[in-house]
């Protein structure tokens, strides 16, 4: 049980991480600057 | 204070001065992918690690992929680690039988070791097998702090190249970082090691009959108390050296032993100590000449040198002196300095160290986000045990972790930049990139994300006793300083403790883990897009009116706004910590 909760609270971390990243990049471009 | 001591500081420094530009100068033509003398040796092996794992190492990242990319490596990588430790009591490599690892140890564990943090909760020798320690951890060890260069780089090229999309390739550089730098290093300071008298093998653990039994009362969980008698000493080995070697050069802190770099199989010999003191700072140190050199501005980088120098040197100056002097509470004690012994705060430091070499290495080991230690921070005297904790809560910049102090620090940079045009009311400018309102925003993200972790998880701790004090030692502004130290340790990813405190608890575990997690990858994210930011923009010509980044002037104010930045932000915590508590040790009371 603690298995299971333990590794979907990491995936969860990274998938947040990754769409925290996606979010300052739209920021950026929101901003004008940049790609 | 002796002369001898203060010899054996200036010396530590010297030495890492004079390796600081040969270093750089070499990470710097490893990076960007000129010749070195090393390449007959590593690029097969490098262009075999491609051909396998199917990298096109000419292909490059922006800023998104290349964040993306080590976050994915790094959650493949701690979930590696977590499996490994619940299973090490099938998997082989485990001659002393040792049960698995607790499945909020084995993800506290997981998260310390991806985030370079090296937080250890628990006894090594008694609960990591050699499998787990070698494949498992000692991979971190060099991986972490691979990824750490490799973002330290990116953010460098962010600075250096002009209208460019991308920052190099996450995997080329990781590779490169691990292959030129880490693993050469490493071998050659094993070997050192080992004639030195560190241990390196893999034999069981050797059992000794005591000449004298001991009697010891042991409190069970229950709270029930038993007499036993101990007969036998067991005495734990196994590949120290080669786990030593990465632990100083990575930055990572992890040992072996509970006791860490105190312990004599991990660093039996002034000597060994010495050495193991340089590697700590070797790499961050010259991160400096590499900025310089890859920026082409090696004025710039060694004012970012004398900037971090400047701080070093306050906090070993701070924390010898508070180590040197008498304990007042010890009325009727010679405490002196004498051929006969070392005065001053000898609890909780190695005979063979004494309070100079402990007192720098306490210093060294916080400033750089290391976390080992040659000697016990939680029995240092109120104001030194101030230093190490005020070390990490400056954001670990003062050379900092390898990389990760690199980038860390060049965030300070692009602060003091844009306070410095916002007095003469210019637009900031860096190396001839104009700093704009989204690198300001992100770099107040990175700034910001730091303290939210560690005082509020902190309070938290503090305002739920039933969470944060039950496996708590120590009461009063001690007791708060241990868990303060704890979150911010985590979050700084150092890794060192104030051992008053059980951190091996669900809350602790659970909470720490996160906290690294947070602490590493959530500030990485911003840092990149910065360097993304930068990578874009056009060159803008020096004028009159820009603010040379490698004057005296320019150190002086770097170091004003990063400790203005940590006093505001921290003050208060400090005030009711280390600072109260240093303040009614003056009249009598102890925690």
């Amino acid at each position: 049980m603690w298995d299971i909760l333990l590794i979907a609270v990491t995936i969860a971390f990274f998938a947040i991480t990754i769409a925290y990243t996606h979010a300052c990049d739209r920021l950026g471009r929101k901003g004008g600057s940049h790609d | 204070m002796t002369a001898n001591g203060w010899l054996q500081i200036f010396l530590f420094s010297a030495v890492v001065l004079a390796c600081t530009k040969p270093l750089g100068v070499y990470m710097a033509r490893v990076f960007e992918r000129e010749r070195t003398f090393a390449d007959v040796l590593f690029r097969p092996l490098e262009r075999a690690i491609y051909k396998l794992t199917g990298i096109d190492e000419t292909r490059e990242m922006r800023w998104t992929e290349y964040a993306i990319s080590m976050l994915l490596f790094s959650a493949v990588s701690m979930l590696l680690t977590y499996f490994v430790e619940r299973l090490q009591h099938i998997l082989p490599l485990n001659p002393e039988k040792l049960a698995a690892v607790t499945p909020d140890l084995a993800f506290n564990t997981a998260a310390s070791f991806t985030t370079n943090t090296n937080w250890q909760a628990y006894v090594p020798e008694s609960t990591m097998s050699y499998l787990t320690q070698m494949a498992a951890l000692a991979y971190h060890n060099f991986l972490s702090a691979a990824v750490g260069m490799a973002l330290a780089v990116a953010f460098i090229r962010g600075i250096s190249r002009r209208e460019s999309k991308t920052l190099g390739n996450f995997w080329v550089d990781t590779t490169r970082a691990t292959l030129w730098v880490l693993l050469p290093g490493c071998i050659v300071l094993a070997l050192v090691l080992v004639s030195q008298g560190v241990v390196q093998n893999f034999r069981p653990y050797d059992h000794a009959s005591l000449v004298q039994p001991q009697t010891v009362a042991i409190t069970g969980a229950g709270g029930r108390t038993t007499i036993q008698t101990i007969t036998t000493q067991t005495i734990a080995q196994g590949p120290v050296a080669s786990q030593e070697a990465i632990k100083m050069l990575g930055t990572n802190g992890g040992g072996f032993f509970n006791a860490n770099s105190a312990h004599p199989f991990e660093n039996p010999t002034p000597f060994s100590n010495f050495l193991e003191m340089i590697a700590i700072f070797l790499i961050p140190a010259g991160f400096t000449a590499t900025l310089g050199r890859m920026t082409n501005s090696p004025r710039h980088g060694w004012a970012v040198f004398a900037a971090m120098a400047v701080l070093f040197f306050a906090g070993v100056t701070a924390a010898y002196w508070a180590e040197s002097q008498p304990n007042p509470l010890l009325r009727g004690v010679d405490q002196h300095v004498s051929t006969l012994q070392s005065g001053g705060n000898m609890e909780g430091k190695e005979v063979r160290f004494g309070i100079a070499d402990s007192a720098l290495f306490a210093t060294i080991t916080t400033d750089a986000s290391c976390g080992a230690v040659n000697s016990m921070h939680d029995s240092f005297m109120p104001l030194g045990g101030l230093v190490p904790l005020s070390n990490i809560l400056l954001g670990e910049i003062i050379f900092g972790g390898v990389g990760a102090g690199m980038y860390g620090m060049l965030i300070f940079v692009v602060i003091t930049v844009f306070i410095a045009g916002l007095m003469v009311g210019r637009t900031p400018e860096y190396l001839g990139k104009k700093i704009e309102a989204y690198d300001v925003q992100m770099a107040m993200l990175y700034v910001l994300i730091f303290p939210l972790m560690i005082l509020v998880l902190t309070g938290v701790s503090v305002l739920m006793p039933n969470l944060g004090l039950a496996s708590l030692n120590n009461g009063g502004p001690h007791g708060l300083t241990e868990i303060l130290y704890a979150y911010t340790s985590a979050t700084g990813n150092n890794g060192s403790a104030f051992a008053g405190l059980n951190a091996n608890t669900h809350w602790y575990d659970l909470s720490l883990g996160v906290d690294m997690l947070v602490g590493r990858f959530l500030m990485i994210v911003p840092m990149l897009a910065i360097a993304g930011s930068l990578a874009k923009k056009k060159l803008v010509p020096a004028s009159h009116g820009t603010f040379p980044v490698h004057t005296p002037l320019f150190t002086l104010l770097l170091v004003s706004v990063i400790l203005i930045v940590g006093a505001l932000t921290f003050f208060p915590a400090l005030t009711l910590g280390p600072v109260l508590e240093h303040l009614l040790m003056g009249t009598g009371r102890t925690f």
